[in-house]
This record gives structure tokens, sequence and C-alpha cells, in this order.
């Protein structure tokens, strides 16, 4: 991401707002000066940080330039630091003909002689964005990761995706099972809940266990006694209902005899029922077809098979139908035309609004118990088979969808279990159609694929299934491979001027000292990591990372980060060449460091292009809240490696006011850019009466572009007002909260000294 | 079909359905009244604020009061997309019912394609499909900045209500995807789907000789990751081209596939009505996903009208 610093005289401050505005729609991280955003005396600090990190400065000059005090020390310092490092990052853009001094007028700049001349302005937009991108040293980062995960690419640690598990041997061989306690779980019958954000394994997971793989790698197994699983796989999705405009209000009512709730969602979940059988219906002739027919798992002569067809087709479409399937592929073919008119029902009725009759309304629960008893019966290999139903994406449902889907869970045993992958954090239900609750422990488990890297024993384990995974594709890729620390060697040296280390941790220490802090005093590397980053910051460097210690930590307790930084680092080491087998693969350093960057600044902004509704507003919201802890770390003299933010008035996020940044954090939590201590979602308990949990960090993969530091020592406590004014679509009151926040993170008061301090100066959020 | 529009083979017993947009485009077959009288006009006005499709709107009633055709306004959501249609369908029947001798002329220049595929589906099942001629004015430029995007963010990625959903996803999914000139939202849509297979389809001819290659270099960082032999062009304006291809790529419109086909159609208008002709008949419906942005970019956009098509005629 480039970073733009926008330098202009106050009278010019609307013009370099609306300037900022279409440079971030473009993708950059856009910096205005504006006394406000840090309110009086950080202002040089401000001023300094900004011209100092910025790739690009635009300095606006207009009549009203001669007069702004602030400008005109940011334009000299600007230009004195283009001279001396010999760089070209100023431009100027000159307002209603403003004059250029001699000095100026060597930089290049742009006329924009009527801001208000709608068209002028956009071909001053135009000007600006070519010269961004024309001078930009950087590449960028969507560009290297689909260079580095390009199909044809020889690199063996291209983005693995679990959708191809099917179709590649090379997934089969890759794949790695998490710890044995969290793989038994899922083995046995009791139905579990798969939770994570992307990338953690969950659909790969799944997919181990669908009969077409489990079976296969099970086919020779001499254990008998082992519980052998039939596992169907569904992708789930709101199917017809999709988008009807329909309530997706959770029943509250109670059932009926029928098990359906007697209120006006009878008909929708009714609905949802008969189409998620149907959907479970074809999945499992698709299983049976491919097990039998192309792999040649399960033996099924063809007078069998009719006679199961004929079995199933009789419980799909009722004893009444007018055609019996007598294949697979007929029934299947009789399934898809149901479908198309359980699709023309929905939108005659919900979108149309005409009147229309409900195309399928005899399936139910015992339907299923029917489907699966019936093959059973008819092929005695699956006889003593565990039937899984295995559904991923839960949160793609409507809640009254989800109520289905929980019935079915809690319903399932002893004829079938259910094992549902969903994101972290979503808006869920648990409610089902029969009036109770489904509840954890009795009816189903809980298995979080998020790794807490700051407990000991999850860190052993997530360490673990990391090596086994490179082993896996090293192996796989008949590379030479010594073991991790050879493939991922560590640069320990940090490459900086003499003394200006000690500098900044004595500086640390003397103040630490003056309190008296005997921990600090006796442990001089209690502040290593905070006066690192200070004396890389004086020096303009970047914090690099290597070795695998580092890296699996910065991944922050998720695979994909992991496989794609090793996917990166391979691409900028080997590029396009195919690796030499006979000697052994080593990922440089400094390769390893740029890959991590790389990363980092994609999986921010991928935020606002791939996340729907509010991915922008959460990479905005991580990009303040960057700025805020890397102040601290740069200047707070106590704590300042603190990623770990607090809410302190949390249940301030119940009120309606509050529900967009409630959602907002939840979107995080759900993308992986939040996580709690245990992995667990922070914003919303299981049961509405538990506390609510405040305190969540940022993942760590987000540090490197941030610019602060992974490790997440203590706590920042913010205010929940200061943070939902972080969200606000006005501008000017996002930076004056952005400010405020900003002064009570880094300034060293205690948070409850500065909480106490803003009530008073705003009435208090709780005074009346 | 695709022949070059005159007011000649628009017959004057027709009924004209177009719509408002900040692009000047939206007036390209409209500023042909004094010459095409029309029975009646359904203009729908999108109900967003936008001050440059106000001024657009404003002028398009002008210009059906000038010549004096009867016109009625049809308030349109694009974020609630299911009540507008629904609340549009009596006004639309009236009109049809009214002048039901004659086809119905509907503009899809400036229609947001989800819009236009849930329109496309009504009148099918109302029947009304064999009366339909439709119309599609080109721009005449867009001014198009490499480094500006035409769209921001990303608001909902959803299948297309009304048409069939995704179906039987244990199966592989096979995504094909119209490419325009908004990589973005391409790329979101292949994150979100996560297909096995992806087939690209960029249109071709472009509209102007000048702009060839520009889809590509939007769309360059999919188009690596899915490798160019994933690359298809496909004809931009003539539907049923569009459509027969597709049948090409997926396979015969009465068998199953292996794949579970999702389409996405980002590419030029002509092209998702190419794929809602291709899917209507076929016994395994393909779905079709819609990703809309947050907020598009008025400030770069089309300008002017360029060549005016039928691509559909009516049964006659």
């Amino acid at each position: 991401m480039i970073k733009v610093f926008i330098c202009h005289a106050g009278p010019d401050a609307a013009l370099a707002n609306r300037l900022r505005d279409d440079l971030k729609n473009a993708g950059h991280h856009v910096i205005v000066d504006t006394k406000e955003v840090l309110a009086g005396d950080k202002i040089v600090e401000f001023m300094n940080d900004s011209i100092e990190t910025a790739d690009h400065i635009l300095i606006m000059v207009s009549p009203a330039t001669p007069d702004a005090r602030f400008q005109q020390a940011e334009k000299s310092a600007s230009i004195m630091m283009d001279i001396k490092n010999a760089e070209n990052r100023c431009a100027f853009i000159r307002i209603k003909g403003a004059p250029l001094r001699p000095l100026e007028a060597t930089k290049r700049s742009i006329d924009l002689d009527n801001p208000d001349d709608a068209s002028q302005y956009q071909s001053c937009l135009r000007e600006i964005c070519n010269m961004i991108e024309s001078n930009n040293d950087k590449s960028d980062v969507s560009q290297i990761i689909s260079d580095a995960f390009k199909a044809d690419r020889a690199n063996p640690f291209k983005r693995i995706r679990a959708e191809y598990y099917d179709d590649s041997s090379d997934l089969m061989a890759v794949f790695a099972p998490p710890d044995r306690a969290k793989l038994a779980a899922l083995e046995e019958q009791q139905p579990c809940f798969l939770e994570g954000p992307r990338g953690t394994g969950k659909s790969m997971l799944l997919l181990s266990l669908r009969a077409r793989n489990y079976l296969q790698k099970h086919r020779n197994t001499d254990s008998p006694e082992k519980n052998m699983i039939f596992g169907i796989y569904l992708k789930l999705t709101p199917g017809v209902l999709c988008n009807t405009g329909i309530s997706s209000t959770i029943p509250a009512e109670p059932p009926s005899d029928d098990g359906l709730p007697q209120n006006n969602l009878h008909i929708n979940i009714d609905l949802a029922l008969q189409e998620f059988i149907l959907c479970i219906a074809e999945c499992l002739i698709g299983e049976l077809s491919v097990c039998i027919h192309e792999k040649k798992l399960i033996n099924c002569p063809a007078t069998i098979e009719i006679a199961l067809s004929m079995d199933l087709s009789k419980i799909i479409f009722g004893p009444g139908h007018s055609k019996i399937g007598r294949s697979f592929a007929e029934i299947n073919e009789m399934i898809s035309a149901l479908r198309d008119k359980l699709a023309e029902y929905v939108r005659r009725k919900l979108i149309y609004g005409e009147q229309a009759s409900i195309p399928v309304a005899h399936l139910s629960i015992t339907s299923l118990n029917r489907l699966f008893a019936k093959t059973k019966s008819h092929l005695p290999q699956l006889s003593k088979c565990t039937t899984m139903i295995l559904l991923d994406e839960y949160e793609n449902l409507l809640p009254h969808q989800q109520c289905v889907v929980n019935t079915i869970m809690k319903l399932g045993a002893p004829h079938y279990s259910v094992n549902v992958a969903k994101k972290i954090g979503i808006r869920d239900t648990s409610s089902t159609t029969l009036g109770q609750e489904l509840q954890e422990i009795n009816d189903y488990r809980r298995i979080v694929l998020v790794y807490d890297l700051s407990n000991d024993l999850q860190r052993t384990a997530y360490d673990k299934l990391l090596k086994q995974i490179v082993e896996n594709i090293m192996s796989n890729s008949n590379m030479n491979y010594v073991d991790i620390d050879t493939l991922l060697p560590r640069n320990k040296n940090l490459d900086l001027p003499s003394g200006d280390l000690q500098k900044h941790l004595d500086k640390l220490l003397e103040r630490k000292n003056g309190s008296g802090d005997t921990i600090a005093r006796s442990n001089p590397s209690y502040y290593h990591e905070a006066a690192m980053y200070r004396a890389l910051h004086d020096n303009r460097r970047k914090k690099e990372f290597s070795g695998f210690q580092n890296l699996a930590f910065l991944s922050s307790g998720v695979i994909r980060y992991f496989q794609e930084i090793l996917g990166v680092s391979y691409h900028l080491t080997i590029g396009d060449r195919s690796p030499e087998q006979s000697i052994k693969l080593t990922l440089p350093a400094q390769r390893q460091s740029e890959a991590v960057h790389i990363i980092s600044e994609h999986t921010l902004t991928t935020l606002s292009k791939n996340v729907e509704k509010h991915g922008e507003t959460l990479k905005f919201l991580l990009l303040d809240l960057g700025t805020c802890l890397r102040q601290k770390l740069l200047e707070h003299t106590s704590e300042p490696e603190a990623g770990r933010l607090t809410i302190k008035n949390a249940e301030l996020l119940r009120q309606p006011e509050f529900a967009v940044l409630l959602s907002v954090l939840n979107l995080g939590v759900r993308e992986g850019v939040f996580q709690t201590k245990e992995g667990r979602p922070a914003f919303r308990p299981k049961h509405t009466s538990d506390p609510q949990g405040v305190e969540f960090n940022l993942s760590r993969i987000l540090a490197p572009v941030l610019e602060i530091s992974p490790r997440l020592r203590w706590r920042t406590c913010v205010d929940a007002k200061l943070l939902g004014g972080l969200i606000e679509p006005h501008n000017d009151s996002r930076r004056r909260s952005l400010g405020k926040l900003l002064r009570s993170i880094v300034s060293t008061k205690t948070d409850d000294d500065l909480l106490e301090s803003d009530q008073r100066e705003q009435g208090g959020l709780f005074s009346p | 079909m695709k022949v070059l529009f005159s007011t000649d083979r628009l017959p004057e017993n027709s009924v004209l359905i177009a719509c408002s947009s900040h692009e000047e485009r939206c007036m390209g077959v409209l500023g042909h009244l004094p010459r095409w009288h029309p029975q009646c006009v359904a203009l729908f006005h999108y109900t967003e604020p936008n001050p440059e499709r106000e001024g657009n709107h404003k002028q398009m009633l002008d210009c059906v009061t000038a010549s004096n055709v009867p016109s009625h306004e049809l308030p349109y959501s694009k974020s609630d997309p299911t009540t507008s249609l629904r609340n549009s369908i009596p006004t639309l029947r009236d009109i049809f019912e009214l002048h039901r001798s004659g086809p119905i002329v509907l503009d899809i220049s400036v229609i947001p394609r989800q819009h236009l595929l849930m329109l496309c589906q009504w009148m099918t099942d109302a029947r009304y499909w064999h009366r339909l001629i439709i119309v599609y004015s080109e721009p005449s430029s867009y001014d198009v900045s490499e480094y500006m995007p035409l769209s921001f963010g990303l608001s909902s990625l959803q299948q297309i209500p009304g048409l069939v959903p995704c179906t039987d996803l244990s199966r592989p999914i096979h995504l094909i995807l119209f490419l325009g000139y908004e990589g973005d939202r391409a790329m979101a849509i292949y994150d979100h789907i996560q297909p096995c297979r992806t087939t690209l389809m960029v249109p071709h001819p472009p509209y102007q000789p000048e702009w060839a290659g520009l889809t590509q270099r939007f769309n360059s960082a999919l188009i690596d990751l899915v490798g160019p032999e994933h690359v298809h062009n496909v004809e931009s304006i003539d539907p049923d081209i569009v459509a027969l291809e597709l049948q090409g790529i997926v396979g015969a419109s009465n068998s199953r596939s292996e794949m579970a086909t999702i389409i996405a159609p980002l590419g030029t208008k002509p092209q998702a009505l190419g794929t809602f002709v291709f899917s209507r008949d076929r016994a395994d419906r393909p779905a079709m996903v819609y990703a809309s942005p947050l907020r598009y970019n008025n400030r770069f956009y089309s300008q002017g009208v360029g060549n005016i098509w039928i691509i559909k005629d009516a049964d006659r």
C-alpha cells in the first residue's frame, strides 16, 4: 500500500479532504496534515512521522500557503529530506496559479487552476494517480501473489485450496491432520462444529472424512474393529430462498406436533427442510455413484443398484409419484427438475407475490433416516460404517435454515452424525425446530481450529502441524529437505548502526529505573523489542522477520498465512525456475522477510476488496488502530508493546447506536484479523447471559503492515465510544476520534485517569 | 442476433421500458423519440442518491413529455431488488396488457445486471418473452484510468434472486466469470466461490479498437492466477452467440454436468443477457452470482452514446 501525505494550508482543507477520499478510493493510504489529528502537543511528531514515512508527499500550494506556518515547515522539511536522501517523493499541486519558489520548481508540479471545475479536477486526479504509480518502486502485492501462485508455477507451496482435495493427489499427500484430540473428536459419533476463520483447514478436514477420500485411505486397513466412516460432503448455500427478502427472525413459539413452529415462518422452515433433505439425497447419490462407479470403493452389482435406486426414489419423491428412478442418474435428473419447481415456487410466491402451491411437502427428518437405512441395507459393506453428514460454510445459511440444520444435528443419533464447519465469530442461532436449544456438550462438541500461540501446549501442536505440512510438501515435490531450520534460516543480525539500539534501551531503562521498577532493571531484554522498533524507526528501516519460529508466530495460528509466506518466499527466491532436486532448498532470510511484508499488506488490502459490506470500514479501522499502537510503541514510557486491545465499556456495544461497530468487530473476528486469547469469538458469548468478552488481539500477520510489534505483552484500553468514532462516515468526526484515541493510548496517564478526564470533558458516557 | 438499431425496426405500437443513470447512453434510444413514437414509456428510476443520474432522469422525462408519449415511473431500489421488482410488476403487467398487440422494447444499456436478469426471468414466467425486443447502446468512450477503479469495495456477493440457486454443491464448482473493467470485483468473486475449474470470458471484439487489451490489463492478476489457457474471447454484443459459446464450454443442455456451474456476469450487458438465454432451458441450470460494489466511481465513467444495437427481436 502506497502511503501518501497531503500537506496543505488551512483554507484548502476541503480540497485536501476531497483529494484524500479519491486517493483512498484508488487504494492508497492517505494522511492529511490536519491539526485535529493530534490536537496540539503531538503535531510536531505527527509531521515528522508523516514526512519520514510517506512514499509520496503532495504539497498543495495556493494563495493561502505563504501565511500557513505549519505548511511552510512541512514543505521545507520535505524538500530538504528529498535533497538529503536524493529522493523524489515531493510533488506540488499549484492551485489558482500559485507561484513556486526556485527549489520547489525543480520538483514535479500539477496545475489545478479551478478546483471547482470537475473536468480540471478529474484530469489533475488522473495525473496524480499516474505519477504515484509510475514513480512507485513497490510492486503491487496482488500481482506478486498472483505470480507466486500462478497455475503453471512449479512452486510447491502454491496456494493449497481444499476445493482441489479430490482432484489432486498432491493435496492428499500434503494433508496433515491436526492434533490427535481434535481428530478423534471429529471421527466420533457426536456432532461437531468446526470453527475457525478462513485458512484454518476446516474444509480440508471435512473433505478428508468424505467417503471417496476416507474409504480410499482406509481401504487396506487391517483393523476390523476400527469404526469406518461413510461421509457425504455438502457446501451449504441459502438455496432457493436466497435473498428473497423473507424474514430471518428465529422462531420463538413452541413447536406443533409435527415438530415445526406455529408461526408465520412455518412455511419457510418447512421449505428449508424439504430443500435441505433434497440436497442431502442428491449428495448421497453423488457419493455412492463416485464410490461405486469411479473409485470402485464399494461393491454394488447392477441389480442391487437398481433396487437401491428404486427404494431411494420412493422415499425422495413419495410412493405416489408418477415415475420411479431406476438409476442414480435418473434420480438426480428428477431431483434437478424438482428443485427447478421449488425455485419457481419461491419466485412466484415470494418475489412476484402470486399464489402458488408448494411442489414438495412430504420430506421429513424420518425420510433422511430412511434414506441412510435403505442404503445400508442394500450395501452390506456400509452396514457398520458411521454415516456422517459433512456440512461446510454454515455461515451462508439464513437463520431459519440454521435452525433446520441444528434440528438435524440434534436428532441425528444413532442414524447418522453431523459435522459442520463454520467461520468463527458469525451470528448464528442455537434454535431448533423442536423448541429446544442445541446445547454444547450435550448435543455437539466445538472444535476450534485457531491455535492460541500464547499457550505452550497449543504452540507446540501448531509448530508440529506446520512442520508436518512442510515435510509432506517437500517430500511430495521430491525436493532435498534437511530440516525446517535449513529451509528457513533466521537472520539474527539487526544491521543497525552501532549504539542506536543501546541508546533507546538505556533511555527506556533510565525512565523505568527512575520509577524503581526492579523487573525492568534486572532484565535488559524487557524493553529490547521496543528499543529495536525505535532504532529501526530512527533509521527508516522495516522490521525483518525470518526463521521458522518467527514465521509460525506471525501466522498467528492460521495455517494459510504460513503457507502463503512460504509460497511467496519460494517465488522470490526461485522464481519461474524448477527447483534443483539435488540441492537442499533454503529460502534466504531476506526473502522470507519480504514475503512476510507482502502477505501482511495483502491481508489488509484485500479486506476492502473481498469482504462484503464492512470490509472497507474494517481496513481503515485497522489502519487507525495501527497508527495508535505504533505511536505507543515508539513513545510510551512503560508499556510499548501493547497489541492486546481491551474495550473498557464493552456493554455499550449492545446499544443500537453501536450496532455497526459491533458488526465491524464481528466481521474482524470472522475474517481472522481480530483474535482472542482462546481463539474464541470476542464479542458474542455462546449464551446471552454469559459475560461479554472484551479483549481482542490484532492478528499478528497484520503487525508488519501496521508497523507494530507482533508481541502482545500489554493491553491497551480503548473506549467503545472512541472506537465507534473511528468508523464514522464523516471524516471530521473520525479524525477527532482518532486524535483523542491517540492521546489516550500514547499518554502515560493510566487508562482510568483518561477515561475520567474524557467523561468530564464530554459530560461522561454514563452521566445523566 | 445483432443488428444496428434504426427506428424503422421498432413498431409504433410498442411499449418502451428504459432506465435512467449517470451515464449519457441512457438517452440512446429515447433520443430517437421524435422519429419513433411508442404507445407508452415505463421508466425505472433508481432510488439511491446520484445527482448526475437525476439530471439525466429529468431530461428523459422531458423528452418523453415533449414527444407526447404517456409515461410511468417505476421506483427501484438496487439494495432491495425483490421488493422493487414485486412493486413494479402490477404496473408493468397493466401496461403490457393494455398494449397487448405490440412488442415490448427493453433498453438494457444502463440497467444493473441483477435487475436485468430478474426482469428477464419474470418476463419468461409471465409469458412476455416472445414479445420482447431488446436494444443496447454502447458508450462512445470510457474515461478509464488504469489506476482508478470504476467502482469501490464489495457491498454484497449473492445469487441472483429468483433464479435457480447453486445446485448440488457436493459437486466440484466450475466458475464461468465474464470479465469487465473491474478487476477487484472479479477477483473477489473468484476468492469467494473458490472454484475447482475457472473459465474467464473476455469480451471480443471490444467496442472500440483502441480498447483492445484493456480487460486483460484490468484483470491481469486473476488471469495470471487462473492461467491464460482458461481465458476465452467471447462475443461482446450478440447474446445468442454468447449462449452458444457457453454451451460449447459446459456441454449439451439436456445432460447433468459433472460440475456445479456458477456464472458471474461481470462483462457487458448483452453478455449477461446471453447467460440468461443459455441457462433458461437447461436441465441442469447454472446458478448466477453477482457482486455489487459499495459505490461507483462517478468521476470516471462512460461518455456519450456509441453504436445502438437490436440484440433480440420479438417473435413475429
